[in-house]
């Protein structure tokens, strides 16, 4: 490696090849961020002049005096405890059965991940349809284990769970192939090692494979839990713009949306803003502190 | 960095001692049978299409240190991966001694390996390594702890163990390895390239301890290499593998010394044989071949050092001189290395001293010992000389059984 004491002008020649991606992450997310933070505590704003006239706390006292936004980080939490597990379970198991099968593994792969590369229009169209509660594929598959039709769509009780199911589903492509990666990348020498060693299939997975994919897990349960937290478009697009029936699935962004674009008032939603971006970070401190004794780097 | 290295030097023979004598003890207290290795027409194909190994036969003797040796994809990684019960053969039989293993898979076989990159779990400290394999064994857990502190002590990585792998040297990692590999108290000991991360002096070192070692445990040893003169030094036997057979199976000495056919010839001795189409050269070698070799032969062989002065006082092997031209002649400290146009081929020859020499581009004599020169015919096959009869009975590989 060449040893190299940074110059003024060597440091500018380095500005100038970073700057084309820098203006653009300052222009579209730095930016925004802090303008959003601001503007979380503006209290009398007119949008058209960008004129703020006076500065205070009101937006936050608003959302927590509001039931509506309890609802909403209610409903993002069961979501988010609805999904990730779930999700995370389902594409290893799914990871480790296409890692072992050699037969059309490619048609497989695919298959898993078309619905993460379809539009999310696409898939609620389909998704309503099976859910249909007189003609939906989902209720006429319970029909045969005699359970009584559910109107997934219009029955607040139920509204959540259908929402879980297709965000699941949606999001499994991705998680397999990642998974996919972080398991051709566990050399199969350990495997070998551990057979030799005496160990059975499920002893190679508790002890060898699972520990060594630990990096990819946790990287899968971080992105899955932002998204989670995220989630506004399967809702817009399933439930026909509403926040599902009787606001069963009215979410933080959903929550913010709402004040955003149906009311105008751009305070309370950035400080709902402000409210999610801190809940993120929270979750996410937590399980970089968890992975801190639990996740093997080799 | 050098003084470190010595250390490990030292260190590493003495551990090396340590550890086969433990693997000694093992043998005695916990009564496991050295037994052989027998593969009985064992084929492995992928895909039914690509013939990995090819309907092989051999007896891999008790007690003795076998070397599986060939270029790499020969096939003799994948004959201790048979051996290990890690890949099954696609056809034929494999027995530890009388015993059919075939179908048994790696956990039953109980053989002990040490991987070339050593292969530590990454993620497990030194000493839960070294009790990973007698805790898939159920054993209970203070005995396991307090047998792999014994066997820690014994490879000197007793202050290490509550490091992970990747804290050690590539010295104290194949230490933990090979203490893993004794953790379970093996029958049939597996060695994949054990050397080949140790630097030059040190693998020198290394294997002579090894043979050693081998010897006074005398626990059936498979060690597979790819250096010709590692195995040479280590070995009891040699199979030499290329392309999924065989070439030859027999001791070191020989190997070197009647190659069964063009390929082994090449691969074993440093400096590499000197060939020559045999047409060029023919007429010399008319008084000393039988008139089948003399119009068969397509390739004759010539070690370098057969090739002497003409007034070398030992046995030739033609009565009148040879000549070809001197091209270049260089000295390595003891080796004088000597380049020698004949039949149009230019051959080495590390026969000669200095003073033997003339001027690059003059004519020379030369002379050719009896041993170490051999004619090949078209499929690579020794025609000449035929097969010296020692005192040492080959080793045949075993007979096909048909069932």
């Amino acid at each position: 490696m060449i040893k190299q004491h940074p110059t003024i002008k060597s440091t500018l020649i380095a500005f100038a090849y970073l700057a084309p991606m820098l203006i653009i992450t300052l222009v579209f997310n730095i930016y925004p961020i802090f303008k959003s933070f601001a503007m979380s505590f503006y209290t009398k704003y007119d949008f058209f002049t960008d004129k703020v006239s006076a500065l205070g706390w009101a937006n936050y006292k608003f959302i927590f005096s509001d039931p509506d936004f309890y609802l909403s980080v209610r409903n993002t939490l069961i979501f988010v405890l609805g999904v990730v597990p779930f999700s995370v379970l389902l594409s290893l198991i799914i990871a480790l059965l296409l890692h072992r099968v050699r037969f059309l593994a490619g048609l497989f792969k695919t298959a898993y991940f078309l619905p993460f590369v379809t539009s999310t229009v696409a898939i609620s169209l389909v998704w309503q349809w099976i859910y249909n509660d007189q003609y939906g594929l989902l209720n006429a598959f319970l029909s045969h284990f005699g359970v009584h039709p559910i109107d997934w769509l219009n029955d607040p009780h139920w509204a959540m769970p259908a929402l879980i199911i297709m965000t699941i589903w949606k999001g499994l492509g991705f998680n397999i192939i990642l998974f996919l990666v972080g398991l051709s990348n566990i050399d199969k020498r350990y495997d070998q090692v551990a057979q030799i060693d005496g160990a059975n299939a499920w002893q190679r997975f508790i002890h060898v494979t699972l520990p060594l994919l630990s990096p990819m897990t946790f990287l899968v349960s971080v992105t899955s839990v932002i998204s989670g937290f995220k989630v506004f478009d399967e809702i817009f697009v399933l439930f026909g713009g509403s926040p599902g029936p009787g606001k069963s699935t009215l979410t933080i962004v959903f929550y913010l949306y709402q004040k955003f674009y149906s009311e105008w008032k751009y305070g309370i939603a950035a400080a709902s803003g402000v409210v999610l971006f801190l809940l993120i970070l929270v979750v996410t401190i937590i399980q970089f502190w968890y992975s801190r004794k639990h996740v093997h780097y080799a | 960095m050098s003084k470190r290295r010595q250390y490990n030097n030292l260190s590493a023979q003495i551990f090396l001692v340590h550890a086969f004598q433990y693997l000694l003890t093992i043998q005695f207290t916990k009564g496991c049978f050295i037994v052989d290795v027998k593969f009985q027409n064992v084929s492995l194909a992928y895909d039914n299409v690509n013939n990995i190994l090819n309907n092989i036969s051999f007896t891999i003797p008790e007690g003795q240190l076998t070397c599986l040796l060939g270029p790499s994809g020969c096939g003799k990684s994948t004959t201790l991966n048979l051996i290990s019960g890690l890949l099954s053969p696609t056809g034929g039989q494999i027995f530890f001694g009388d015993q059919n293993v075939t179908k048994k898979d790696a956990l039953a076989r109980k053989v002990g390996m040490v991987f070339q990159n050593y292969a530590l779990y990454p993620h497990m400290t030194v000493l839960d390594n070294i009790c990973f394999p007698m805790k898939m064994a159920k054993v209970k857990k203070a005995d396991r702890l307090k047998r792999g502190r014994e066997l820690a002590a014994l490879v000197h990585v007793e202050t290490e163990l509550s490091k992970k792998p990747n804290e050690l040297s590539g010295g104290q990692q194949q230490r933990v390895a090979i203490a893993r590999a004794l953790a379970k108290s093996p029958s049939i000991l597996l060695l994949d390239e054990p050397l080949s991360n140790l630097d030059a002096r040190l693998r020198v070192e290394m294997r002579e301890e090894i043979r050693r070692i081998q010897k006074e445990t005398g626990v059936t040893t498979v060690f597979v290499t790819h250096d010709q003169e590692e195995a040479i030094h280590i070995a009891d036997q040699i199979m030499v593998l290329n392309e999924g057979k065989i070439q030859q199976f027999t001791t070191p000495n020989r190997l070197y010394d009647q190659p069964d056919n063009l390929f082994v010839a090449k691969f074993i001795g440093s400096p590499i044989i000197n060939t020559i189409p045999f047409a060029n050269v023919r007429d010399d070698f008319k008084a000393v071949v039988p008139t089948r070799v003399f119009s068969d032969g397509v390739t004759v062989a010539i070690r370098a050092e057969s090739i002497v002065p003409a007034t070398d006082p030992h046995d030739h092997l033609t009565l009148l001189p040879l000549s070809g031209t001197q091209v270049q002649s260089n000295r390595f400290g003891r080796e004088t290395s000597l380049s020698l146009n004949y039949g149009g081929h230019t051959i080495i020859a590390d026969g000669f001293r200095e003073q033997d020499l003339g001027r690059n581009g003059k004519p020379l004599q030369f002379a050719l010992r009896p041993q170490g020169v051999f004619v090949f015919n078209q499929s690579g096959e020794r025609v000449w000389p035929e097969t010296i009869a020692t005192n040492v009975s080959p080793i045949k590989p075993t007979e096909v059984i048909h069932a």
